[in-house]
């Protein structure tokens, strides 16, 4: 794309126009360079088009940001995906509110319109972050690409997931490309660039603000074949997502979690209302009715090892230790309680235990086996 | 006609004798009081005047001139009414003599019954310094001012009976029966049900002299545990029991009666206490929470809600022992040699790590909370300890804990162990927490298997280096638990998970 083409883009993108209205001029006048070189009447003679929309685009033409933008986007990597493009997600493009472009920084290929959404809870059960991160690798291993907010939590762990099982996934910011938020999530965005792409329809410099993000859900949603619940409580913006996504005939799969626990009530409602039922990831394809691209070979010698990994030596401590270990986060208390030994020798044996890699340790004073060895 | 005998006052901590001397002359009736005397001093005669008058003397109608000396130090506070007292009486001839070597102090109410007072105790040890013989307090004062050996006390309830003491007719208070071996306390660790972890980290806490900071919910039992560390701590010394009673009957806190306080303070300010109140100060500085926790505990319940200036004021007495009270006219040294306990929250709600409630709060809100507790502060503990909030059924669990004695048999031990090693060292310092920086690699000796733990901990395990010095004491500790010289492999090991917040684990899958 000529830089012309680009900076027509973004400053179509800058006149803070409804994505409707913005591809009506698109439509009407072929490309958004004819679009600010078209004339007032002809803009105005647009149906639904008034004074005070044309004062819009009048005035992000005169603006000098977009090019400043385009110069930032240029020295950070990171390009515009138009609706013209290809490579824009296909799904996407059906929507009538879709985003004439996004910024994006990473790649977006193919095979990556095999997209599958999974969201939720930004403060998520130990369970919830397990089968996230479960659903996603499994995903990716299988060739789908993990679509989800980058937000801390259910989203961090979909992020990871299928980053660890070598996958791709997408991450939708409701800030600009420059702003990454949250903050933790630095090292994680810049691991998503490499193996997928960052994607907005934010301009550059546009802070995350609360309303943005039940915006951007719907990109989330509508770039995906189904989108996931994994963990939503009531007032969650998953639900949200859930929203878009039954509203653009995406199926909505939701997992099951304890009735009794607050951090689960929205996907019980979600049920309830007539959701489907999340069980295995192959269950879900199968109900889909798309297939894996791939084998998920590189999954099984990543996660369940324990036939071909042997114990290290350990010492007598650390071995009654490891027995009393499971998957399932435990606290140092219980471990005590139920391996017999003093407090002493466990915490000593569960540190070296953790310097060996076996054993992860989490807030709470709470330990499991590692990952490695589930 | 004049009239000289001695009393004694307070500054800061440090005891002081008082000349108080009263001269009566003829001439139209006046009383006044010169030697920098503050409110409460001058007031005294009006109750001096009616005391000696409700008990059936005579008050000399002349011109009363007393003099408190030194006459440069500012006087406080009613203890100079007896000596004042006595002193009109004997200088109008209703008091036959008023013998060498005797202290009065006390506060007269109008009846002439007299009450307690502050920094007898300081006083009486004042006293004995300077080859006093006898000493004639407040009868609540009594016990207090016996324990200093080789001075007769008199505690007398009034005015009359002071007089009567004087001619001898009053028996002296016995000294108290001093036993520090078997504190007392009202709490103990056998009360306590599981919480495994957390008392084991108390046990090493107490054996080197390490502050702790425990994190945890609501309803976890973190002020019930630290409650009960002064209950394991080694018993008070006689020297250390003088000095915890001269701050608490200096600060006017010390129970009526009471004698040597023999168990350790346990200090809990509520976290809106201003600077002031925790180091110390006033016009007349008064000892302030951190020296009243001296050889105890202070506990800093919600530990992110103190404010900031207040925490930064803790650091001068953390390092040194000691907290100087500086204003523009005066400045003051107390001791404030204390362990430190804090508690937290996970999260501003409480609930952040807790499975069963749903936590209120925004990732961000966490962040904000833990943020105000990082850096220099978080720096200050040696040991994190999460607790976790029990369930009904856990709290109820059968088999009571271990008992706080036998805690303290094992926390003696080790202390032992390390007041050897520093006397060998000559190092002027009683646990390991406070060991200088400089001293750590001769006393904290690692094999090299638990070097190369260490090494890798802070390598893979994300620990800060600043982190290093903290866990080697710490091992060193334990290593005392057990008796061991060096510092093995599974010591540092168990060191290491006591440094959970300077790990990454909030962000954990």
């Amino acid at each position: 794309m000529r830089p012309e083409e680009t900076l027509a883009w973004v400053r179509l993108n800058r006149t803070g126009l409804s994505p409707q209205r913005q591809r009506q001029l698109i439509e009407a006048f072929g490309s958004p360079e004819a679009v600010f070189s078209a004339s007032d009447s002809a803009i105005l003679r647009l149906q639904g088009f008034s004074e005070l929309h044309l004062s819009k685009i009048r005035q992000a033409q005169k603006d000098a940001q977009p090019e400043r933008d385009l110069w930032k986007l240029e020295r950070m990597g990171g390009w515009m995906l138009t609706i013209f493009d290809e490579r824009y997600p296909p799904l996407l493009r059906r929507l009538s509110d879709a985003p004439p472009c996004l910024y994006v920084l990473g790649t977006v290929e193919e095979n990556d319109e095999r997209a599958i959404a999974i969201v939720g809870t930004r403060k998520p059960s130990d369970y919830g972050r397990r089968i996230a991160y479960k659903i996603a690798s499994e995903l990716a291993s299988y060739g789908f690409t993990v679509v989800s907010g980058l937000a801390e939590g259910i989203d961090t762990a979909a992020h990871k997931g299928a980053l660890d099982s070598g996958g791709r996934t997408f991450a939708v910011l409701g800030c600009g490309l420059d702003v990454i938020y949250p903050r933790s999530n630095k090292e994680l965005a810049r691991q998503v660039v490499d193996n997928g792409a960052l994607l907005t329809e934010f301009p550059l410099g546009t802070k995350p603000q609360a309303w943005h993000f039940p915006q951007r859900n719907r990109i989330i949603s509508g770039m995906s074949l189904a989108v996931i619940i994994v963990e939503a409580p009531l007032n969650s913006g998953a639900l949200i997502t859930a929203d878009w996504a039954a509203e653009q005939g995406r199926e909505v799969f939701v997992v099951p979690g304890p009735v009794d626990q607050p951090s689960f009530e929205g996907n019980h409602r979600l049920l309830r209302e007539g959701a489907r039922v999340f069980t295995s990831v192959a269950d879900m394809l199968d109900e889909l009715g798309v297939t894996a691209l791939q084998k998920p070979e590189p999954v099984k010698t990543q996660t369940s090892p324990k036939g071909q990994l042997k114990l290290p030596d350990l010492s007598p401590a650390e071995a009654k230790t490891w027995s009393v270990l499971t998957f399932d986060w435990k606290h140092a208390d219980d471990i005590v309680r139920e391996s017999q030994l003093t407090t002493g020798e466990v915490l000593s044996a569960l540190t070296l235990l953790e310097l060996k890699g076996m054993v992860e340790r989490t807030e709470g004073n709470r330990y499991r086996r590692s990952k490695r060895w589930q | 006609m004049l009239a000289v005998l001695e009393s004694g006052a307070v500054w800061g901590l440090d005891p002081y004798l008082v000349r108080v001397e009263v001269d009566i002359s003829p001439g139209h009736y006046s009383f006044t009081i010169v030697g920098l005397p503050d409110k409460a001093v001058q007031e005294s005669a009006q109750r001096v005047r009616a005391a000696i008058r409700n008990c059936g003397y005579d008050f000399p109608s002349k011109r009363i001139t007393v003099n408190l000396s030194p006459a440069d130090v500012r006087k406080e506070g009613p203890a100079f009414d007896l000596p004042i007292a006595l002193g009109i009486l004997l200088a109008a001839g209703q008091l036959a003599s008023f013998p060498e070597g005797t202290l009065a102090l006390g506060e007269l109410s109008l009846d002439g019954s007299l009450r307690t007072v502050n920094g007898v105790l300081a006083i009486a040890m004042e006293a004995k310094r300077q080859r006093k013989s006898k000493l004639i307090v407040p009868s609540d004062n009594a016990v207090e001012a016996a324990i200093v050996d080789g001075l007769t006390v008199f505690g007398v309830n009034s005015l009359p009976e002071a007089v009567r003491a004087i001619a001898g007719e009053v028996p002296p208070q016995k000294p108290p029966e001093i036993d520090l071996k078997q504190p007392r306390y009202s709490v103990d660790f056998s009360e306590v049900k599981g919480q495994e972890s957390a008392k084991r980290a108390l046990e090493i806490a107490a054996a080197g002299g390490h502050s702790v900071l425990m994190v945890g919910p609501p309803g976890a039992g973190k002020t019930m545990l630290a409650r009960r560390l002064p209950t394991i701590m080694p018993p008070l010394t006689i020297s250390e029991a003088l000095e915890v009673t001269k701050i608490y009957s200096v600060a006017g806190k010390l129970p009526k009666g009471q004698g040597l306080m023999t168990e350790r303070p346990f200090r809990a300010p509520h976290h809106t206490i201003s600077a002031a109140g925790l180091i110390g100060g006033g016009s007349f500085p008064k000892p302030g929470e951190i020296s009243l926790a001296h050889h105890g505990v202070l506990f800093l319940d919600e530990l992110p809600e103190f404010h900031r200036d207040v925490l930064e004021a803790l650091r001068q007495p953390l390092e040194e022992g000691t907290v100087t009270v500086a204003r523009a006219t005066h400045s003051v040294t107390f001791p404030a040699s204390f362990l430190l306990v804090a508690a937290m929250n996970p999260c501003p709600c409480g609930y952040a790590t807790d499975a069963t409630r749903k936590c209120q709060c925004s990732p961000q809100q966490i962040r904000n909370y833990r943020r105000r507790i990082s850096g220099p502060l978080l720096d200050r503990f040696d040991i994190h300890l999460e607790v976790p909030r029990l369930t009904a059924e856990e709290i109820l669990e059968p088999g009571a804990g271990e008992p706080s004695a036998k805690i303290r048999e094992r926390v003696l031990k080790a202390r032992e162990r390390q007041q050897e090693r520093f006397e060998k060292l000559g190092l002027p310092i009683n646990c390991n927490a406070h060991i200088p920086p400089k001293a750590i690699r001769e006393i904290c000796v690692l094999d090299e298997d638990a070097k190369e733990i260490l090494r890798s901990a802070i390598q893979s395990l994300g620990l800060s280096a600043r982190a290093h010095d903290r866990i080697v004491k710490v091992a060193r500790t334990i290593a005392d638990l057990e008796g061991s010289e060096t510092i093995r492999p599974r010591h540092i090991a168990e060191a290491i998970t006591y440094r959970s917040l300077d790990r990454q684990l909030f962000e954990a899958i």
